[in-house]
């Protein structure tokens, strides 16, 4: 069977700033064609990452490739097929979204023009008006139009969604689906906005502290979590710990949690050991109520 | 190089108003500088002159530090970082940016005030000019490229003057303290290295390595790279001969009190001359004869850096150092003896009347240049706004009016000179100062009815930004200056010669012909 080549490995990498661990022994591996969500708190290392991967930062331990590549040599014609886009990137405000396409444009060894004009006609941006007077959402799109049309081979997006409205985003999300379906384009996504990025990604890498805690296919993760209600009142005095799930404390009161570890045989399991549950209700769980609950557990634990 | 003149081009496009308005200031500047200042007012002149002198300069590295941070290495959010657009190709695309600025702009602008001024042979010069400005564009370049803002850079650069100015405070206060300065000698230049090959050194020094260091910079991004600016640094300081330390340590100082002075004169050549100063107030103007018999004979001798010392037993008295030239004529007796009367220092009436009849020693020292005869390069009509050119410099007469203060006329000459006279530094070399500010230029007033030439004296108008020369001259009252002529000349081989000399026992009441103290009933 055919693997697909590797497009971003990183070994040991770690970053600190002084006494901040920003980036701590991060291993990862990430194949062409995934779309990978890169979640995270804030200050859990994201962006950092990114920067390392990008040779903006140095790492202060470790090394990382990037599309075969020592990201610590990175320059020039390296991000030729690298496409980066940030929330907040200093680019020429005084510029028009036409001049800024054109002026980038020209650095790049593939430009294609037809998909220039396709993204043209589903972002709807004003062309002419310049950068400074775009909001942030236009922003965002002028640098989806400045950098896509050169068939990148991976795109780093960094908080892509941060301040766009509902109809932008359903474009952008839209762009990066047909960009994953039709041309296999390998993405990491940073964000907050995990209800946007559930959809699109293959992929789920969550970072605590700089350090991985999760890093586990998409569909597999969404899988073996489970909401688990219990809505007689009679089995509230069951003890929590005798329950093999884990307590939420998302609603205080209820007998209601989640596990980690779903699947048919955890379910007809945890039925034998507690008959009298009936009337339970297992319910599958999205990404967002999954990370606010491991988030909750954790922290109570701590 | 495709990468290269993209980034170029826009930021040539990017501020083009900016090079609209850059290159009218320099057009005005050579209209000034290298063209005849006589449809100009003196007025005009002086209002307009510190700021378009000052604009270019200033406006060309502000250009530089705007393109500079268009590009920024100083934020990890600069989106041209993560661009197929390598580091060299930008810092190569903003380095042309900057050669068109100094290149195409400055330099030529000054090339064109030469050419304009007779001063054509003098452009090789302005490699030198050239090689300064960029080695200070180095340093330009990296705080532009670390900081996002134009604000933030003039923070910086605020923050890094305060920073040098107490460093070389402490290093002063330290060395004074030890003594360091008694002890200290560079040693290290060969003593006929003059200042302009010094300077060349240096700026090529710096040009060269802060060119490498801001390239490895660019390329590597680590700012210890800089590191590497410290031995450069102290290499220039070393061969600087204008820095504080060099001043402070290898100046020559006022003669020490043991140290007998080359000549001791009897106080009798002194003599007096009562005039009312600008203020209306009765001055004494003290002069003495100096005798020299090494002196050429019938020619002037200029007199700078008069420093003057009462010894006495009340007290010790110094006169501050005189900052203009003062032109002596040398004359000589029959029997061969050189001398010429020398301004030493002037009194007002109040201060002289409260002296005692105590006497005292007047140690006097000043620096002689004296010259090979004259080579005269243009004469003009004793009229404002009459101006010639010369050697790159174009001088010009804004004031004509006269002064009782001097006993005769005062007039006021614009000098341009944004380039040193190399050529005369290398003929007359002098490393501690720099020569003759005013324009290197000989001024004599003419009679062309009775050839009769009256020697000028030569003051630096050293206030705000004028670069005025003010020439005084003891012409007759009755003379008309519309009938005179301004002569200007080149000293040939011109020499500096150093001169001391000890008054012994003077008694300044008694040489005023004032009675002795006490007896007065004033």
């Amino acid at each position: 069977m055919h693997t697909p080549p590797i497009v971003v490995s990183t070994h040991g990498l770690t970053k600190r700033f002084r006494h901040v661990v920003a980036v701590d022994n991060l291993n990862l591996t990430i194949q062409a064609g995934e779309v990978v969500a890169y979640l995270g708190s804030n200050g859990a290392g994201k962006s950092t990452t990114f920067r390392l991967l990008l040779n903006i930062y140095r790492p202060s331990e470790g090394h990382a490739e990037i599309l075969g590549r020592p990201c610590g040599k990175l320059d020039g014609p390296d991000f030729d097929k690298i496409a980066y886009i940030a929330e907040g990137l200093k680019i020429p405000s005084w510029m028009t979204v036409a001049q800024f396409v054109e002026y980038c444009s020209g650095f790049y060894s593939e430009w294609d023009n037809a998909r220039l004009d396709a993204l043209k006609e589903s972002l709807n941006i004003p062309f002419d008006r310049k950068l400074k007077h775009l909001s942030r959402g236009q922003r965002m799109k002028a640098l989806f139009l400045s950098t896509l049309p050169s068939h990148p081979r991976i795109l780093l997006l960094d908080e892509p969604f941060s301040g766009l409205d509902v109809e932008t985003r359903a474009q952008v999300s839209g762009i990066l689906r047909k960009l994953a379906k039709d041309d296999g384009l390998t993405s990491i996504i940073t964000t907050h906005d995990v209800e946007e990025v559930e959809p699109l990604a293959t992929r789920l890498v969550v970072l605590r502290e700089g350090r991985t805690v999760v890093d586990e296919p998409m569909a597999a993760f969404l899988s073996r979590h489970r909401a688990i209600v219990i809505p007689s009142p009679e089995t509230q005095s069951i003890p929590p710990q005798e329950l093999t799930f884990k307590p939420s404390s998302y609603w205080p009161g209820k007998h209601e949690g989640w596990v980690d570890c779903f699947d048919d045989q955890w379910e007809s399991a945890f039925r034998q050991k507690h008959p009298e549950l009936s009337d339970i209700q297992i319910l599958p769980m999205n990404l967002r109520s999954i990370l606010v609950a491991k988030s909750l557990n954790i922290e109570t634990r701590s | 190089m495709q990468p290269i003149f993209r980034i170029l081009r826009k930021d040539l496009y990017h501020y083009r108003w900016a090079w609209v308005f850059f290159i009218a200031v320099s057009v005005v500047k050579i209209l000034l500088h290298g063209t005849s200042l006589g449809w100009i007012s003196p007025n005009f002149y002086d209002a307009w002159k510190p700021l378009i002198d000052s604009l270019p300069w200033l406006m060309g590295f502000v250009l530089v530090v705007l393109a500079v941070q268009d590009e920024t290495l100083g934020t990890p959010d600069a989106y041209w970082t993560s661009r197929p657009v390598r580091r060299l190709h930008t810092l190569m695309a903003k380095l042309i940016f900057c050669g068109i600025v100094l290149c195409g702009i400055y330099v030529l602008s000054d090339a064109i005030i030469l050419i304009l001024n007779k001063g054509a042979h003098r452009l090789p010069w302005l490699l030198l000019s050239l090689l300064t400005t960029t080695a200070w564009l180095w340093a330009v370049i990296l705080l532009a490229a670390q900081t996002r803002s134009l604000a933030r850079f003039a923070l910086i650069l605020l923050g890094i003057g305060i920073g040098l100015q107490m460093l070389m405070a402490a290093l002063m206060s330290l060395a004074a303290v030890w003594g360091w300065m008694d002890s200290f000698d560079p040693g290290l230049l060969p003593e006929d290295m003059n200042t302009w090959s010094i300077a060349l050194i240096q700026s090529s020094l710096w040009t060269v390595a802060g060119g490498l260091l801001l390239i490895l910079y660019y390329q590597t991004r680590r700012l210890i790279c800089w590191l590497g600016v410290i031995p450069i640094a102290i290499c220039s300081v070393i061969l600087t001969p204008e820095s504080p330390i060099y001043e402070e340590t290898c100046m020559p100082s006022l003669p020490t009190e043991d140290k007998e002075p080359a000549f001791l004169l009897s106080g009798e050549s002194i003599s007096y001359v009562i005039y009312p100063n600008e203020e209306g107030v009765r001055s004494y103007r003290f002069s003495a004869r100096i005798e020299d018999s090494s002196l050429p004979a019938n020619q002037d001798v200029w007199i700078k850096n008069t420093r003057i010392q009462f010894n006495g037993r009340d007290h010790t008295y110094t006169v501050p150092n005189a900052s203009g030239i003062e032109a002596c004529t040398v004359s000589t007796d029959p029997t061969g003896v050189s001398s010429f009367n020398c301004r030493l220092f002037d009194f007002v009436d109040e201060k002289l009347l409260e002296l005692t009849d105590q006497t005292v020693d007047i140690r006097v020292s000043f620096e002689m240049l004296i010259w090979n005869g004259l080579s005269p390069i243009g004469v003009m009509p004793l009229r404002e706004k009459q101006t010639f050119a010369h050697n790159g410099n174009r001088s010009g007469i804004t004031l004509v009016k006269h002064a009782p203060s001097v006993f005769g006329w005062e007039i006021e000459t614009t000098v341009s000179s944004y380039t040193q006279n190399h050529e005369l530094e290398n003929t007359g070399y002098d490393r501690y100062e720099s020569r003759l500010r005013t324009g290197d230029y000989l001024f004599q007033i003419r009679d062309p009815s009775t050839s009769v030439v009256y020697p000028c004296n030569i003051d630096r108008e050293w206030s705000h930004s004028r670069e005025a020369v003010k020439i005084t001259a003891l012409i007759p009252t009755v003379s008309k200056p519309e009938n005179l002529e301004l002569v200007i000349s080149e000293m040939n081989d011109l020499k500096e010669k150093p001169f001391e000399a000890m008054f012994k026992g003077v008694n300044l009441r008694q040489i005023a012909g004032l009675p002795p103290a006490g007896s007065s009933t004033q």
